[in-house]
């Protein structure tokens, strides 16, 4: 083959195939609960690598040899991956429909199919069975679907408890950090109020030497975005907290040092007449650092300072004072609990970045930072926190969580349906073939009403269970809410067995296939690139 | 030794009753803890940081407890020594106490605040950090768990004064519930077989019974036409409800036919299923019913009453405490009768024969060593203080105003620090002086009123908490007082300070003798020299903590009275 060049039909459609359908076989062994895994072992230097998820599995194949099936394989790992960033679940299923969408395809294409009319075939039949989809959903509002749900994600039964009750409790826009522990761990902490990551200023000011935080009740507070070195920085900010009925402070700035520091310090501990104060440095200046102290300006009802604003704090008012029920700082952290702010504004922000989040595409790097404001100002902070012996074993399980809480996310806004891929037979049985506007039309609704039997029969046949043909006939003989317990090997109620997906994520794998198939279904010609030099093949 | 006087009233309030793992009995009094030991009941907590137990509770081999101001201890050898626990900085007084019932394996444990929301420890106690993520209110009235947690669920209730939360994880998170808005709760029982019914019912001030089937989570009116519900208890399909003085018998399946089976005449404080028998505590006694409510057995000889002041004029002896009524022996401490006791004693003071009470339902006096009482004046505020000098009688009221008594009855008089907590009155030399907390520069203040130049006169002022010091005249330092830890005498240079106490043994009684004062430091009794303060000696005793000296004669923290030997 030479190193660059075009591909033209028929070798074009035939190679492309045979590398999509290459790494959808990888990613088609990791479905249900029976799933194998694949073990990923790149350079003799590296630890072997256990994966068991199709995204990263798919992530991790980089291109495959033959250069003119690599592209086949690196689109369904596009599609596999974007499956992955948008739900965090459903990239094995996507592989697997869009696959069998794309073979049956192929084979009208060849018994004499116009490709464009059976592309519109399939975008039509697609349609019905997304409708079909939304119609079987049923709203996720108890812990129990949640954690069905979750438990099809990661397979593991406590994560997924754990998991369905931080849902159940955060609300669909939790936002769970999962941090790693060294030992076989599991639990989970919820966070009151907001946390910012900072640090305490010193440690004169810790009152609670067991937990090394400063902690002080019923606080004023005062934020200022810049930096604080002299006395006469901060004296006006202690003089009005002197005149105060309560003399306790809760300071925030980008930094606090030198004689600052020692007036603080010294306020504190003043025998007679002391003032409690919590002071907090945040980790991030410039314009995020001012976002953040907006953030805690709406929450404690506080005006933000700045030199950059034109207020240096010394010109500080007794009217630009926040309040907070409860202030916190460690070395790591800074917490505002139950600030005193406008309960309208703090309303308003909330929908604010609610319409702002749900019109972020997924793969926008702030979408992070959008969903962690969200959390804080609605109280939806929680930390799971998993540990494991191994390093590989806490990172399956870091990944299994991640996974989880994304598709969890997605259950809540759009529902649950009936797991183990009978949500697609139903939706297949929902096609309507009469619809179709001429006979090429027809032969793509039909070919992915075939395909959407194709998770359910890969499932069963993960788990070595004989004619899974015959076993599909009998779930959709018992109606909507049964489905095939892999592991009983019978027949029992989805919601009962908690054997349910995320309609989010059936309906995004259905679409995201769809697209994916009809996408090569369309390509007539590949053109290669040059291939890139090796070291072996550099000469200077 | 001292002698112990004859026993005034045996026993007084009991809030709460529990069993310890090996099966003893505790009583929770507001003075401790009572554990029946050889035949009687023995205080168990002596020298702890608290001036009133409110609630305790066993978790395994440990015993917890905690009272006003706020913290926790605990103790780990049946309440022989206590060790403070390291809780997570907030101030709310401590009302209840509960432990997982997987406590040996998970080591979880809970307690309520009444005002900062709750407290949960994950390693037996040791430290406590808040855990309030969902409640909206902090003023924990009712703090319950579930017979039972499984792998999965660990369900957990909490009421405050206008809602129900529920925690299905151990109170990692709470969950405010959907219940009547109007309505105000009050107890919460988990039925026993709660694994299997997820039963759980909920009682609210308002007279009304509602019973949850999902653990909680949603409730169902079952009952209304109680009066002020106070208490539940569920035994073997019998819901006992407590209201107010009497404890009515229901079987779950049929709310509407209800019996009374118990009246009592005092305020019912708890009712407990220890066991298959069920525990009720009142204001004065304990009771045991083991046939569910048929027939009660009282608890005897336990004494749980509080004497706080101790006095002595001409041959009598009076002894009153707060809520245990004043009492008088004529012939030495062999028998007592009582004088007094309606409502609350705020201030005594007693001069010859004549005693000056203010309680929280006015101001009384009695010319005759208590044979008969005489309205002295109505005043709206309470007066925290009494005191008769400059043949006056003196009252000073809890925000720190000061009434003098004339002919034309009580007028009130400018002072410097009206506004202020007051916090004792006494006469002191002839003078008149205030105890007094100034909360601006946590200072207790000793203002003595000076009627040549008729002004207040700020005579002693110590950075402290807000605790009663104990005052104590003396004939050759003028006055002592003891505050913490410290005792102070006015020397010519000004105060000075002796320590004679740790601060978690404050000085709680001064007595000035010949040459040397008798300390009561919490459950320590100390002789001090007069003329060298560095020569303390601990004097035998017992360990009951010391409320009062006076006159030679000394009570103790559960209402027992002791003579000095030399009397």
């Amino acid at each position: 083959m030479n190193n660059h060049g075009v591909v033209s039909q028929p070798d074009s459609a035939y190679f492309l195939r045979l590398g999509f359908n290459q790494l959808a076989d990888v990613l088609a062994l990791t479905l249900g609960p029976t799933k194998g895994s694949v073990l990923n072992f790149s350079t003799r230097n590296e630890r072997p690598e256990m994966l068991n998820d199709a995204a990263t599995i798919a992530r991790r194949i980089i291109q495959i040899p033959d250069r003119r099936q690599d592209v086949g394989a690196m689109l369904l790992r596009q599609l596999v991956w974007q499956m992955h960033q948008q739900v965090g679940d459903g990239g094995a299923i996507t592989a697997v429909i869009a696959k069998h969408t794309l073979d049956e395809a192929t084979r009208m294409v060849a018994a004499g199919g116009i490709a464009p009319l059976i592309q519109n075939g399939i975008k039509k039949a697609s349609a019905q069975a997304v409708d079909a989809i939304k119609a079987m959903s049923q709203p996720a509002d108890n812990e129990m679907a949640l954690a069905a749900v979750a438990e099809a994600v990661t397979g593991h039964q406590k994560l997924s408890w754990i998991l369905g009750e931080m849902f159940d409790i955060l609300g669909k826009y939790a936002f769970i950090t999962v941090e790693k522990y060294m030992s076989s761990y599991l639990e989970r902490i919820y966070l009151e109020g907001g946390r910012w990551s900072g640090k305490l200023i010193s440690p004169y000011l810790i009152t609670a030497p067991a937990t090394q935080k400063a902690i002080q009740q019923d606080c004023y507070v005062a934020l200022f975005a810049g930096k604080l070195h002299e006395h006469e920085d901060v004296a006006p900010l202690l003089s009005i907290i002197h005149q105060q009925k309560t003399k306790n402070l809760y300071l925030l700035a980008y930094d606090i040092t030198s004689d600052a520091l020692n007036a603080l310090v010294s306020a504190h501990q003043h025998q007679k007449n002391g003032i409690n104060i919590v002071a907090g440095t945040l980790n991030i200046g410039g314009q995020q650092g001012v976002r953040e102290l907006e953030d805690l300006a709406i929450l404690t009802g506080a005006t933000v300072l700045g030199d950059d604003l034109g207020r240096p704090l010394s010109s500080i008012k007794a009217s630009e004072l926040g309040r907070v029920k409860r202030a916190e700082a460690d070395k790591e952290n800074l917490y505002a609990i139950q600030g005193g702010g406008d309960p309208k504004r703090i309303r308003e922000e909330i929908q604010s970045l609610q319409t702002l989040l749900d019109h972020t595409p997924p793969d926008d790097e702030d979408i992070g930072i959008i969903h962690q404001r969200l959390a804080r100002f609605s109280g939806s902070v929680g930390i799971l926190q998993v540990g494991a012996i191994s390093q590989t074993e806490r990172d399956v399980l870091e990944q299994k969580a991640k996974h989880a809480t994304r598709a969890l996310s997605a259950t809540l806004m759009e529902g649950y349906v009936p797991g183990g891929g009978v949500a697609y037979l139903h939706a297949a049985k929902a096609i309507d073939l009469d619809s179709a506007e001429n006979d090429d039309e027809r032969m793509g609704m039909l070919a992915l009403k075939n395909a959407l039997s194709a998770p359910f029969i890969q499932l069963l046949t993960n788990a070595g269970i004989y004619a899974p043909e015959v076993k599909m006939a009998d779930v959709m003989a018992k109606g909507n809410g049964t489905v095939y317990h892999i592991i009983e090997e019978d027949f029992v109620s989805a919601v009962d067995a908690g054997i349910v997906d995320a309609t989010k994520m059936t309906r995004m794998a259905l679409e995201t296939a769809v697209s994916g198939a009809v996408m090569a279904l369309s390509v007539d010609v590949t053109v290669l690139k040059k291939k890139p030099r090796t070291n072996k093949d550099y000469t200077p | 030794m001292w002698n112990e006087l004859a026993q005034i009233a045996p026993g007084g309030p009991i809030l709460d009753i529990f069993l310890t793992e090996k099966g003893e009995q505790i009583l929770v009094s507001p003075n401790g803890l009572l554990k029946h030991q050889s035949q009687t009941w023995r205080l168990l907590m002596r020298g702890v940081p608290f001036w009133q137990t409110n609630c305790a509770a066993a978790a395994g081999k440990t015993i917890f407890s905690s009272g006003f101001p706020t913290g926790i201890i605990r103790s780990i050898d049946g309440g022989k020594s206590w060790l403070n626990t390291f809780i997570d900085q907030q101030t709310a007084p401590i009302v209840n106490i509960v432990a997982s019932p997987n406590y040996a394996k998970d080591r979880i444990m809970l307690a309520a605040t009444d005002g900062d929301g709750i407290l949960r420890s994950t390693d037996g106690g040791r430290h406590w950090q808040l855990s309030n993520f969902g409640l909206r209110d902090f003023q924990i009235v009712e703090l319950v768990v579930a017979p039972q947690w499984d792998e999965r669920y660990e369900f957990c209730i909490a009421v405050s004064e206008t809602a129900v939360y529920q925690s299905p994880n151990g109170g990692r998170a709470w969950r405010r519930v959907e219940f009547d808005e109007e309505a105000h709760p009050s107890a919460v029982v988990f039925s026993p077989d709660f694994q299997n019914d997820r039963t759980v019912y909920l009682s609210t001030q308002d007279g009304k019974l509602f019973c949850s089937a999902n653990s909680g989570r949603q409730w169902q009116k079952v009952a209304d036409g109680f009066e002020t519900i106070s208490g539940l208890c569920l035994i073997q399909n019998k819901l006992f409800i407590v209201e107010f003085d009497k404890v009515i018998a229901c079987a779950t399946s049929d709310f509407s036919k209800r019996e009374i089976v118990l009246q009592d005449t005092l305020p019912i404080l708890s009712l407990n299923a220890i066991k298959t028998q069920l525990h009720l505590t009142t204001i004065d006694g304990v009771t045991v019913s083991a046939d569910n409510g048929r027939s009660w057995q009282a608890v005897e000889s336990y004494n749980a009453r509080r004497f706080v002041w101790v006095k002595r004029s001409a041959n009598a002896l009076i002894v009153a405490g707060p809520d245990d009524g004043i009492w008088l022996s004529t012939d030495g401490g062999r028998s007592w009768s009582l004088l007094w006791a309606d409502g609350t004693v705020l201030a005594l003071d007693v001069s010859h024969e004549q005693i000056f009470v203010s309680s929280d339902i006015g101001l009384f006096v009695s010319p005759d060593l208590g044979k008969s009482w005489l309205q002295a004046g109505v005043i709206d505020e309470q007066m925290m203080g009494v005191a008769i000098a400059d043949s006056h009688l003196w009252l000073g009221s809890q925000f720190g105003q000061i009434f003098r008594q004339s002919g034309a009855g009580l007028e009130p008089q400018n002072a410097p620090f009206t506004g202020k907590a007051l916090l004792d009155m006494q006469q002191i030399n002839g003078f008149v002086t205030t105890v007094v907390y100034n909360a601006d520069s946590s200072e207790i203040q000793l203002w003595q009123w000076q009627p040549e130049n008729k002004v207040w006169h700020l005579f002693f002022s110590e950075r402290s908490q807000p605790n009663k010091p104990v005052i104590a005249v003396d004939n050759r330092w003028g006055v002592v007082i003891g505050v913490a830890g410290s005792l102070y005498v006015k020397a010519q240079s000004g105060w000075r300070r002796v320590q004679v106490s740790s601060s978690d043994a404050p000085i709680t009684a001064v007595y000035s003798q010949q040459d040397h004062f008798l300390i009561g430091a919490t459950d320590r009794l100390l002789k001090v020299s007069k003329t060298d303060f560095a020569q303390i000696e601990a004097l035998s005793w017992d360990g009951d903590p010391i409320l009062d000296i006076s006159e030679h004669v000394m009570v103790t923290i559960n209402g027992r009275v002791f003579q000095a030997p030399s009397q």
